[in-house]
C-alpha cells in the first residue's frame, strides 16, 4: 500500500451530557470506500464532520495518510466533502463553483481552467454551458458537487447523504457511477447513509452504527450474512426475532430448540448447551406450505392476519400460537392458496437462520 | 420598498406557478384598504405640488397666483440653499458608510453567535436604542456631551484638557447622535439577509480550503450584499429625513433639509416656498432609492438562496 489511509481512534463526541459519538476506532484502507450506516441521530454525520474538521472530536485522534489531523482546521486538511444539499454557491456559476477550491488554493488561472474541464467530463457535464446552480437539475447540482470535491484531489472524499434528495431511478445510476468514479481513481471514500442498499452497492466495507456507537464493521456480505447483534440484523432488513435455548453442541454445529417448540439446526459454534438465543431471519428465510407434514425440523404453524402486497412478491404476516407474529414472503404467483385468516405451515431454512445473543 | 425589487428575479421565475395558484380574495380586495390610504396621501402631495407653484403674500398666511416656478428658479439660484441639500445628502451618505461599517459586524455577530445570552443582550440593547423617545436621547446626549456635560467633567477632572471641548452645538454632536440613531435600523435589516446566508455554504468554503477571511469575502459578504443595500437604502433615507438631533444639537449651525422646510413654514411663514423644497428633496431622495434599488438587483443576479 503505498498511501495509508484513514485511521479514527478512541473518537468520542459529547455536547454538554449528551455522547454523539462513543468511543469508535476504525480504520479505511486507502483506496477503499467505507460507508458509515445507520438510521438518522446514530451520530454518522457527526464522525463525517470530526473528519472533515467542523467539530472537533472530545477525545480521541484522528489519522490520515500518517499525520494527526485531529485538530486542524477544515481548510488544512486533505479532505474534501460533498454535503447533503450539495451547498454550491448560489453567487457563482457552474465553473468557478468548481475552480473554488482551486483558486483558493493559488492555482494558476489556465490550470484551473483545463483542471475544470476535466472534472466536469468526469462527472459528466461537459456538455453545459456556464449556468448558476439555480438553473441546474438536482442530478446535475449533484454532479457539479461532486466535481468540486474531486477536483481538489482530496486524499479522502467524504460523503454526507449526498443522493438523498434525487429520486429513485437517478440515485441508482448516480451510485454505480460514483463507485466507478472511486474505483477508476482509487480514491479513499467515506459515505454516510441510511440506506442499506446504497451501502451495499458502494462499498468495499460497512459500518454500522447505532446510538453513537460502531455496531459492526465489515465486508457487506458478512454483515448481510452474519450480523453480530440483533439491531444489525434488524437493519439488514431480518424482521423475524424468536427465542430459544441451545439444546445441541457438536464439532460445525448446534441446535437452536425455539420456545415455539420446534428445533433447528444452525452452523455456529462457541455457544454451550442450554445458553439462551434469539434466532432471526429475514420474510425470505422461511417457506410458507401445507405439505411439511413428516418433517418436524423448523416446523412453525400459524395464521395468516395480514397480507401485503409487494409487486411479484407478497408478505403474510402469520401470528403464532405462542403470541408472536413472523413475517414471510412468497412468490405472488403461487400464492393463490393461502388468504386472510388461513392456517399455514410455515418451514425455516436452516442457511437462513442468524443465531444471535437474546436481548 | 426596495426588498421587493431585489428578489425580483426568483419571483419572474416562480410567477406563472403563483398566478395559478388558489387565490383566497380578489387582489382588489387586499389592496383596497392601503389603496385608500396611499389615496389620500398623495392627494394631499398633489395639493402641495400645486401650492409650490404659488406665492406667499409677505407678512400673511395666505397665497396667491399665479401658477409658476419661480420658487424652483429661487431655490436653484441660491448657493445657500443649494448647499443644504448638497450637505443632507453628503452628510447622509457619510453617516450610511460610518454606520454600515458599525452594523455590519454586530449583524453578523448577531446572526452567528452560539451564545443565546450575547444574542439577546445585544439584540435587547439595540431594541431599546430604538424605542427610546429621540427627544430623550438628545438631552441624553447634551448631558453627556456638554460643556458641563459628564465627558467634560471627566476630563477636566483628569487633567486632560483645560477648557472644554465643544463637542455639541455642532457637526460632531449631530453626527454622533445620528450614528447613533440610524445604528438600529441598519443593524436589524442586516440580520435577515446574514441569517439566510446558509452556514453550510461557509463550511463548504473552508473545506475546499479558504480560511475565516477568505471565507467571508468569497462567499458570506457576496451573498449577503442585496441585504447590504437593502440596508443602506433605509438607513439612507432615514438619515436623509433627519431633523429633530439637527435642530436640537446643530445649535443652528448644522441644518438638514427637513431643517430647510421647517424654517419656512415656521419662520419666514412662506409656505409655497417650502413646498417647493419639499418637492425637490422628494424628487432627489426618489432618485437616489431608484438608483439603490437597481444596484441591488444587479447585485442580486444570480444569488439564489432558499
Amino acid at each position: 500500500m503505498d498511501r495509508a489511509g484513514l485511521t479514527l481512534q478512541g473518537v468520542s463526541k459529547r455536547f454538554s451530557e449528551d455522547t454523539v459519538v462513543d468511543d469508535v476506532s476504525l480504520v479505511v484502507p486507502a483506496g477503499t470506500l467505507l460507508t458509515l450506516l445507520g438510521p438518522s441521530g446514530c451520530g454518522k454525520t457527526t464522525i463525517l464532520r470530526m473528519i472533515g474538521g467542523f467539530i472537533l472530536p472530545s477525545s480521541g485522534t484522528i489519522d490520515l495518510g500518517g499525520t494527526d489531523i485531529t485538530v486542524l482546521p477544515p481548510e488544512r486538511r486533505p479532505t474534501a466533502m460533498v454535503f447533503q444539499g450539495y451547498a454550491l454557491f448560489p453567487h457563482l456559476r457552474l465553473r468557478e463553483n468548481i475552480g473554488f477550491g482551486l483558486r483558493m488554493r493559488g492555482v494558476a488561472r489556465n490550470i484551473i481552467a483545463a483542471k475544470v474541464d476535466e472534472a466536469l467530463d468526469l462527472v459528466q457535464l461537459g456538455h453545459l454551458a456556464n449556468p448558476y446552480p439555480h438553473q441546474m437539475s438536482g442530478g446535475q447540482q449533484q454532479r457539479a458537487a461532486l466535481a468540486r470535491a474531486l477536483v481538489i484531489e482530496p486524499q479522502l472524499l467524504l460523503l454526507d447523504e449526498p443522493f438523498g434528495a434525487l429520486d429513485r431511478a437517478l440515485r441508482e445510476e448516480m451510485q454505480v457511477e460514483l463507485r466507478k468514479i472511486q474505483q477508476a481513481l482509487g480514491m479513499t471514500m467515506i459515505f454516510v447513509t441510511h440506506d442499506q442498499e446504497e451501502a451495499f452497492i458502494l462499498s468495499d466495507r460497512i459500518a454500522v452504527m447505532h446510538s453513537g456507537r460502531l455496531e459492526q464493521i465489515g465486508e457487506p456480505g458478512d454483515i448481510y450474512d452474519k450480523p453480530h447483534t440483533r439491531f444489525v440484523a434488524a437493519f439488514m432488513g431480518a424482521s423475524n426475532f424468536l427465542r430459544g435455548k441451545i439444546s445441541h453442541v457438536d464439532d460445525t454445529s448446534c441446535t437452536v430448540t425455539l420456545d415455539e417448540g420446534t428445533f433447528i439446526n444452525a452452523r455456529i459454534s462457541g455457544r454451550a448447551v442450554g445458553d439462551a438465543v434469539e434466532l432471526a431471519f429475514r420474510p425470505d428465510g422461511a417457506e410458507i406450505g401445507n405439505d411439511y407434514i413428516g418433517e418436524c425440523a423448523g416446523i412453525l404453524r400459524g395464521k395468516i392476519v395480514f397480507i401485503s402486497n409487494l409487486g411479484g412478491k407478497l408478505v403474510f404476516e402469520i401470528a403464532l400460537p405462542s403470541g408472536r407474529t413472523i413475517k414471510v414472503q412468497h412468490d405472488r404467483s403461487e400464492s393463490d392458496l393461502y388468504s386472510l385468516g388461513n392456517h399455514v405451515t410455515i418451514r425455516l431454512k436452516p442457511k437462513a437462520c442468524i443465531v444471535l445473543d437474546p436481548t | 420598498m426596495t426588498a421587493g425589487e431585489v428578489w425580483g428575479s426568483r419571483r419572474q421565475l416562480d410567477g406563472k406557478r403563483a398566478e395559478t395558484a388558489a387565490r383566497p380574495l380578489g387582489n382588489g380586495l387586499l389592496l383596497a384598504p392601503a389603496l385608500f390610504l396611499l389615496s389620500i396621501y398623495f392627494a394631499a402631495q398633489l395639493l402641495f405640488l400645486y401650492q409650490s407653484l404659488l406665492h406667499a403674500v409677505p407678512g400673511g398666511t395666505t397665497v396667491v397666483g399665479p401658477p409658476g416656478l419661480g420658487n424652483y428658479r429661487r431655490f436653484f439660484m441660491d448657493s445657500g440653499y443649494v448647499n443644504v441639500l448638497i450637505d443632507t445628502l453628503w452628510i447622509s451618505a457619510e453617516l450610511t458608510a460610518v454606520v454600515l461599517c458599525l452594523s455590519y459586524p454586530l449583524a453578523y455577530l448577531i446572526a452567528r453567535t452560539s451564545s443565546r445570552a450575547l444574542r439577546s443582550f445585544i439584540l435587547f440593547a439595540i431594541v431599546v436604542t430604538f424605542l427610546s423617545g429621540g427627544v430623550t436621547r438628545a438631552y441624553a446626549w447634551l448631558i453627556l456631551l456638554g460643556n458641563r456635560g459628564l465627558l467634560n467633567s471627566l476630563m477636566q477632572a483628569l487633567g486632560l484638557t483645560d477648557e472644554p471641548l465643544r463637542l455639541v452645538y455642532n457637526r460632531f454632536g449631530v453626527f454622533l447622535s445620528l450614528v447613533h440613531f440610524l445604528l438600529p435600523f441598519m443593524v436589524l435589516t442586516l440580520v435577515g439577509p446574514l441569517r439566510n446566508v446558509p452556514r453550510v455554504l461557509e463550511l463548504a468554503a473552508r473545506d475546499l480550503g479558504a480560511n475565516g477571511w477568505r471565507t467571508f469575502c468569497a462567499v458570506t459578504f457576496p451573498l449577503s450584499l442585496p441585504g447590504v443595500i437593502n440596508a443602506v437604502a433605509l438607513t439612507y433615507v432615514v438619515a436623509l429625513s433627519s431633523f429633530l438631533f439637527p435642530l436640537l444639537l446643530g445649535g443652528g449651525r448644522v441644518r438638514f433639509m427637513a431643517n430647510l422646510i421647517y424654517d419656512q413654514i415656521f419662520t419666514a411663514y412662506d409656505l409655497p416656498f417650502a413646498a417647493a423644497i419639499a418637492v425637490i428633496f422628494l424628487a432627489v431622495s426618489l432618485f437616489a432609492i431608484i438608483a439603490l434599488g437597481w444596484l441591488s438587483r444587479r447585485v442580486s443576479h444570480g444569488v439564489h438562496v432558499q
